[in-house]
């Protein structure tokens, strides 16, 4: 669990933040406005999916990822890139104040370096990051559920393979195909 | 009797959040007992109403997940719920919009009964909503042609989010009766392996005023003076907004349209199409309105559209919208069907098409009497079918059952019942 909560930001010279676009718009907008109250000559980056189109994030430097998730594997196209920016914040923002599901972004926050990592939680909480807080297990029983994880896969597909999808269900006048709207 | 409800939102959210708490109002009124567990999210906080716990999470991100994670998180849960489960020892357990099978676990282990909302395809369906990769609606069972369709690809991701759903499928043939909302919801349950006996047909509800206030309502809100649509609902593309702004450029009356939304979705994926649409001067959004002040806008609308294109499994929005004498334009899909008369309580067309859909837009926006006639006529097809009484004695009736007979199903479960709490 995030232990360390702090009582305010902590007072320290930041001139660039990086923002790890992990939680809705709301979350982001709250962490935004805390961090421009605290450090108001900062400049700002963020990292994640979707950012275009989003006033949030206008006059930002933008390393937007593609995939679906903000995952290590999308961290490494901007990897240099950030290093070279040597920003003195990271900043990851969370759905919840549970550490559940966070633990690639916190991979991602363990690579970037910086003299200053936070977590800003869902019910307007701050913490300071700890990668402990994010992953569980020893090495081996994570290593051996690994292995299990890739020969059980197999077998998933075989069963849905082996199961049957009829019969088909479609009234009347649903079954128009989709035009392709842009999505 | 009391009821242990296990939610994964237990704050004002959608239709299935609006529902949940009708219910529990409805239950408490009538001498029911609930008890709520929820997640500890800021926005979840304890109401002071009833009994709550909130644990650290109800749905997990499975597909994100490694297997460890998985486990060792959901084993801790799967403890406190025991726990809590143990400490209630409820007559009933009923799971609102909950989709982690570890939690379905903990409470089949406890041997209570359980009666579980199907508010969508989640439990059948590895891409949640039942739609093909192309966005068009799936004709097939749960089973191979999730692979051969490609809604499941062979990547890690996809193969433990399906893995999620082969185990909470299989739990929910267990002691469980299933709520299903509409009859085609019905239809589709019985298509993937439900047995009729496991399931209960309980439409949705809403409550509803006396005519007399609605109408006085009505009149106070819908002189705006201009043409007033209205969409209420999630922006995602299953519930149809790109469908409906790509048939407005073809009404041929002028109106604005009001959309009452929440989330990140419009700004990301609608507000560009607006733009493209040039539509910009005809479209308003107001984002997390109060249900009092949606209330408002239903009556200020002249017509309510639900262009949703996914099975619906019923869809709040049409019955609220003939609580407040609003007709409505829906497409022809799920639920919709069961409670939009077409042409009496408003129009239905066949989903994506474009034409059909402005066509009756036109139709209600030129003929004031017809909007008045199937307000009337959607208000009183509510008062028939869709009020909190009639749900509460369907409810009511259905725990009674569940608590009576549910010990005897438990043999369906023999090893794991006799380990009950």
């Amino acid at each position: 669990m995030l232990k360390v909560k702090l009582a305010r930001l902590p007072e320290a010279s930041v001139q660039r933040i990086l923002i790890l676009r992990t939680a809705r718009m709301p979350q982001i907008q709250w962490t935004l406005e805390q961090l421009h109250a605290q450090y108001p000559s900062a400049g700002y980056a963020v990292l994640g999916t979707q950012l275009q189109n989003n006033v949030l994030f206008d006059g930002m430097r933008k390393f937007e990822v593609q995939s679906t998730w903000l995952k290590p594997a999308g961290l490494r196209k901007f990897e240099r890139d950030i290093r070279n920016q040597h920003f003195d914040l990271v900043v990851m923002v969370l759905n919840g104040d549970g550490a559940t599901g966070y633990e690639d972004v916190s991979r991602i926050m363990k690579k970037i370096p910086a003299q200053l990592k936070l977590v800003s939680g869902y019910s307007r909480r701050w913490y300071l990051w700890n990668h402990s807080a994010f992953s569980s297990g020893s090495f081996p029983r994570r290593w051996f559920c690994t292995v299990l994880e890739y020969l059980l896969f197999p077998f998933v597909h075989a069963y849905m393979f082996a199961k049957s999808s009829k019969p088909a269900y479609m009234p009347s006048g649903q079954e128009r195909r989709a035009p392709g709207y842009e999505r | 009797m009391k009821v242990l409800h296990v939610c994964s939102f237990y704050r004002p959210l959608g239709g299935a959040e609006k529902l949940l708490f009708n219910v529990l109002d409805l239950l408490e009124q009538n001498g029911v007992e609930n008890v709520i567990v929820a997640p500890e999210l800021g926005s979840n906080g304890p109401t002071g109403l009833r009994k709550e716990y909130f644990v650290e999470f109800l749905e997990f991100p499975f597909s994100r997940s490694a297997l460890y994670a998985t486990l060792f998180r959901n084993w801790g849960l799967m403890k406190v719920l025991r726990d809590i489960l143990k400490l209630e020892r409820p007559d009933v357990i009923h799971l609102h919009n909950q989709q982690n099978p570890f939690v379905y676990l903990a409470c089949l282990l406890s041997g209570v009964p359980m009666v579980r909302n199907v508010h969508d395809p989640r439990l059948y369906c590895p891409t949640n909503w039942r739609l093909l990769p192309d966005k068009s609606l799936c004709p097939h069972a749960f089973g191979r042609a999730c692979l051969s369709n490609g809604c499941v690809k062979p990547t890690l991701p996809d193969t433990r989010q399906l893995l999620m759903t082969i185990f909470n499928r299989r739990l929910s043939f267990m002691n469980t009766t299933l709520i299903i909302e509409s009859q085609e919801s019905y239809a589709m349950a019985l298509q993937n392996g439900y047995r009729a006996e496991q399931l209960c047909l309980i439409p949705n509800c809403t409550p509803l005023l006396p005519l007399q206030k609605e109408m006085e309502a009505k009149a106070r809100h819908g002189n705006t003076g201009q043409n007033t649509l209205l969409f209420v609902g999630r922006a995602s593309y299953e519930k149809g907004l790109h469908f409906l702004l790509n048939a407005l450029p073809k009404v041929r009356n002028d109106f604005k349209l009001f959309i009452l939304t929440a989330g990140d979705y419009y700004q990301q994926q609608i507000a560009p199409l607006v733009q493209k649409l040039g539509l910009a001067s005809r479209v308003e959004v107001r984002f997390d309105t109060n249900y009092q002040e949606t209330a408002t806008f239903y009556s200020a609308a002249d017509v309510v559209i639900v262009p949703s294109i996914w099975f619906e499994t019923f869809c709040l929005i049409g019955i609220e919208a003939y609580s407040h004498l609003t007709p409505v334009v829906a497409t022809r899909t799920g639920g919709i069907k069961d409670w939009c008369v077409d042409g009496e309580t408003g129009f239905l067309v066949d989903i994506f098409d474009e034409d059909a859909l402005a066509r009756r837009i036109d139709d209600l926006l030129d003929d004031p009497s017809m909007r008045k006639e199937f307000g009337m006529n959607g208000y009183r097809r509510v008062q028939e079918l869709y009020t909190d009484k009639i749900y509460f004695q369907r409810l009511h009736a259905l725990y009674e059952k569940a608590a009576h007979n549910g010990k005897s199903h438990s043999y369906r479960l023999p090893g794991l019942a006799r380990r009950a709490v």
